[in-house]
């Protein structure tokens, strides 16, 4: 069994399958806890969260860092197929008359891809999502170059090649404000220049409708939808439909959108990215005119998997991976303070488990 | 019903150009004069001939009667040729399908004349005078010809009539004539349409749609409506043509879906596919995508009662032994994606880098379309992705993430002559230069020679974004000889434009 635990390329599955294990045993002492029990992972299967988000802290937080460690030691490891994980496991299965313990495919916790920088994939919860949205948005059109640049960051993290490539969905007003991406600078971000195909829809319910059919496809690296504001199409619902597709199928999915607001959103990470200085060249450090390595400064403005709070990232194109610009931030994650009401779950979340999570990095 | 009468204006005269069966009975001819035809025919409906509208008409026939042939040459103004080379035994023979053919033409209110031959020129000449639908069997088209006026060859009016003077009248009788003679007297042209009427010459035509490679097709007894009745016509066809692909070894690229409705009107679908396609399953599910773009354009109206899959453009495919991995599908599948967004938002839609032997930025790389073999480019764009992007993406300075789709002018304070900017203007905004690299001088194509050097800069400004700015003309020729100055910008002062974004 612990062979197979250490397999898993992140934590949070495991946790849900031991405690699921638990609540079977506690059906036979008491009916009322197992009303409760079965209740909770009802919660957490509606809510695509572990199931310990909704109970009181306990000493379940140790696998969670065992994992964000693993996958944050092995850089560059693709996603992972979805499913590999519930193939370990044939002994949470069959659970006779209580079906609904059992964690369907689609609630359960993605994999998550690391970032290269242990720090970060711990203030992110144990890595990027490999599968599924995730969320980008900017205040200004004009910060198109950073919203691109993390975007085509991710892309190189997640392994993009003329085999696994990239589709980049621009509605034609997008493109119209922020230009089109260009070929020749894919090589900052190590991205070879033939692995984006680039669909430019002429209204966003195209875009939108192209987004869906590629988040179902698994030949692709990253799937980018890039609109502008807050249309109403990719509201609560539309962005829950793009999740589940792209969830289903373990398709990263990235929202990109210029000059909007934050705004409740289906996807499990949203993030907001706005413009910042760049590094010094390292080896002419007395050029101060010379502009050097991107910055990304984070705004983890609502997240399934760990706090909200803001990091400074450096994407370093040499070794391919991210690292932490400032750490930690003023404003950082322990204490942050939370997302706007919006963001926030319905009820408080316990706060024993989440310290335990920072731990791992 | 009132008599009816089309007239035109030509040379200054209103003339009668078209006359009802009514009128003609009534004694009135073509060629006779607006304001005599109505003082002549009290009761007589006149109106102005509106020649665009028969040629759209003809036009939409001539869509029809692809339902007989892929091959239906117009020959204005009112005529039709059909080369059934080949299709008459699908229609019971050539007699049939000319019976089949005027019938339904009837039924819609045409009134039409056929004739079948082995040679264009000969038909066209056999429906030139009111007569019996006929078939003329090869070798016998001068018998068939001679008898005939003529007025059926279509000369100009000097020839005509100076034959007519001359007594030539018949067909028959200008073959009697010595061919040098004729030749002599009346040019080459009157031999060449007397060798085509007779037989013996071909006269060539010009197809107005592309000829498939492939065509199956469906006749359908009781017309069909319903979105899916024709998608499992559709999904038959398809079926049915998987078999001739793959017995040619090649996969469809282009393909069209005809829909022809009862009542005449054409409904046509066109998808392009980046791979050769051959399994029913993926064709139909392009052309779904493809017929739901259409939405209310196609409209079903009385029922389609043939339904026409042709196959246009096709690239060898040979079968491939895969295995059980499954990463050759993978490749399938992201090819069967760009298909079905190709289809539904349009070829144009799904772009594909390119890069060119270029230092213009705007020229080294763009986009091009994925699907659509027919611009060619896609084969050396690959090859020469596959070649440079190893060799010379790391050798150049940085290049901008996004590209605007043009240099838009920004007004810019920098430090002259020649440095780099200070604050700028760009979309009404001001930006201040924290930090400036720069700058790096790409110049004109020689062979534009309107298109000066520019001075590109990448800049950060103090929130801490990035762009790409750069100047073109210089402020002082003498200190820079090279930097000729663009006629738009204001005299004496460089043009700065804002040309991309870093990340």
């Amino acid at each position: 069994m612990s062979a197979n635990i250490s397999s898993l390329p992140s934590g949070p599955a495991r946790i849900t399958r031991q405690d699921s294990g638990k609540s079977l045993y506690s059906c036979h002492i008491d009916t009322k806890s197992t009303l409760l029990e079965s209740l909770r992972s009802q919660i957490a299967r509606i809510e695509e969260k572990p199931a310990t988000w909704f109970r009181d802290g306990t000493g379940d937080a140790g696998a969670k860092p065992k994992g964000a460690g693993q996958s944050a030691a092995s850089p560059g490891h693709g996603p992972e197929e979805p499913g590999t994980g519930e193939d370990d496991f044939p002994s949470s299965g069959p659970v006779s008359g209580m079906g609904r313990v059992r964690q369907d495919r689609r609630c359960t916790p993605h994999e998550a891809i690391s970032l290269g920088d242990a720090a970060v994939d711990a203030a992110l919860g144990g890595g990027f999502p490999a599968g599924g949205l995730a969320e980008l948005h900017g205040d200004e059109a004009r910060d198109g170059g950073s919203l691109a640049g993390f975007a085509m960051a991710l892309a190189a993290r997640f392994g993009a090649s003329r085999d696994r490539p990239v589709l980049w969905i621009s509605e034609r007003p997008a493109i119209h404000e922020a230009g089109l991406p260009y070929p020749l600078g894919f090589a900052a971000f190590s991205v070879p220049s033939g692995a984006m195909t680039l669909v430019c829809a002429r209204r966003l319910d195209d875009a939108i409708w192209a987004a869906e059919e590629a988040a179902a496809c698994k030949a692709l690296a990253l799937v980018v939808l890039e609109a502008r504001g807050n249309p109403r199409q990719l509201g609560l619902e539309g962005t829950r439909r793009l999740h589940v597709r792209a969830h289903k199928a373990g398709v990263p999915l990235l929202l990109v959108r210029q000059s909007a607001e934050a705004q409740s959103t289906a996807a499990p990470l949203r993030l907001r990215i706005g413009p910042a200085q760049a590094r010094p060249v390292a080896d002419l450090a007395d050029q101060r005119r010379l502009v050097g390595a991107p910055v990304f400064p984070l705004s983890i403005e609502k997240n399934r998997s760990a706090r909200t709070g803001r990091i400074d990232l450096v994407w370093s194109s040499h070794d391919r991976s991210f690292r932490l610009a400032a750490w930690p931030h003023a404003g950082s994650l322990p204490g942050a303070r939370h997302a706007e009401a919006s963001d926030r779950p319905d009820h408080p979340r316990p706060a024993g488990a989440h310290l335990a999570f920072r731990r791992a990095g | 019903m009132l008599p009816l009468a089309l007239y035109q204006s030509a040379a200054n005269a209103n003339r009668i150009t078209a006359v009802c069966e009514r009128a003609e009975a009534q004694g009135l001819a073509t060629g006779a004069g607006l304001s005599e035809a109505r003082a002549r025919f009290p009761g007589l409906e006149t109106l102005l001939a509106e020649p665009s509208e028969d040629r759209r008409l003809l036009a939409a026939i001539a869509d029809w009667c692809d339902r007989y042939t892929p091959l239906v040459a117009l020959d204005p103004p009112f005529g039709l040729i059909l080369d059934i080379s080949g299709c008459a035994h699908l229609f019971g023979g050539e007699r049939a399908l000319m019976d089949d053919l005027l019938m339904r033409l009837f039924h819609q209110g045409f009134l039409a004349r056929a004739a079948i031959a082995g040679s264009a020129g000969t038909a066209i000449a056999l429906i030139g005078v009111p007569s019996q639908p006929v078939v003329v069997r090869a070798g016998e088209e001068r018998a068939a010809v001679s008898q005939l006026p003529v007025s059926v060859l279509r000369l100009e009016p000097e020839m005509a009539s100076l034959l007519h003077r001359l007594g030539l009248k018949t067909i028959a009788s200008l073959l009697d004539q010595p061919r040098a003679g004729l030749a002599r007297r009346f040019g080459k042209g009157l031999l060449r349409v007397l060798d085509e009427a007779t037989g013996l010459a071909e006269r060539p035509i010009s197809p107005r749609r592309p000829v498939p490679q492939l065509i199956t097709e469906r006749r359908l007894f009781e017309p069909i409506t319903l979105e899916d009745d024709v998608a499992r016509v559709l999904l038959a066809l398809a079926a049915r043509m998987k078999g001739d692909l793959q017995a040619r070894g090649i996969g469809a690229r282009t393909m069209e879906l005809s829909l022809f409705r009862v009542d005449g009107v054409v409904n046509r679908a066109l998808v392009a596919a980046a791979r050769p396609v051959r399994e029913p399953d993926t064709v139909a599910r392009l052309f779904k995508e493809r017929l739901k773009s259409l939405g209310d354009e196609l409209d079903a109206g009385f029922g389609y009662d043939l339904v026409k899959l042709c196959v246009y453009e096709t690239e060898r495919w040979d079968d491939l032994q895969t295995d059980l991995s499954g990463k050759a599908e993978t490749g399938a599948a992201f090819a069967h994606l760009v298909d079905r967004i190709g289809a539904r938002l349009g070829a144009r839609s799904v772009l594909a880098p390119c890069l060119r032997d270029s230092w213009q930025p705007e020229r080294a790389a763009g986009w091009q379309p994925v699907l659509g073999a027919a611009d060619g480019g896609e084969g050396p764009s690959r090859t020469r992705q596959g070649t440079s992007e190893a060799a010379d993406a790391p050798s150049i300075a940085p290049r901008p993430l996004r590209m605007l789709v043009r240099p838009e002018p920004i007004e810019a304070s920098f430090a002259i002559p020649d440095g780099a900017p200070i604050s700028f203007r760009w979309r009404r905004a001001l930006y201040r230069v924290r930090k400036a690299e720069g700058p790096e001088r790409i110049a004109g194509e020689w062979w534009h020679e309107d298109r000066p050097a520019r001075d590109y800069f990448r800049i950060e400004d103090e929130a801490g974004r990035h762009f790409w700015l750069f100047r073109e003309g210089a402020r002082d020729r003498d200190l820079d000889p090279d930097f000729v100055l663009t006629t738009g910008s204001a005299a004496g002062s460089p043009a700065w434009y804002m040309h991309g974004l870093f990340a």
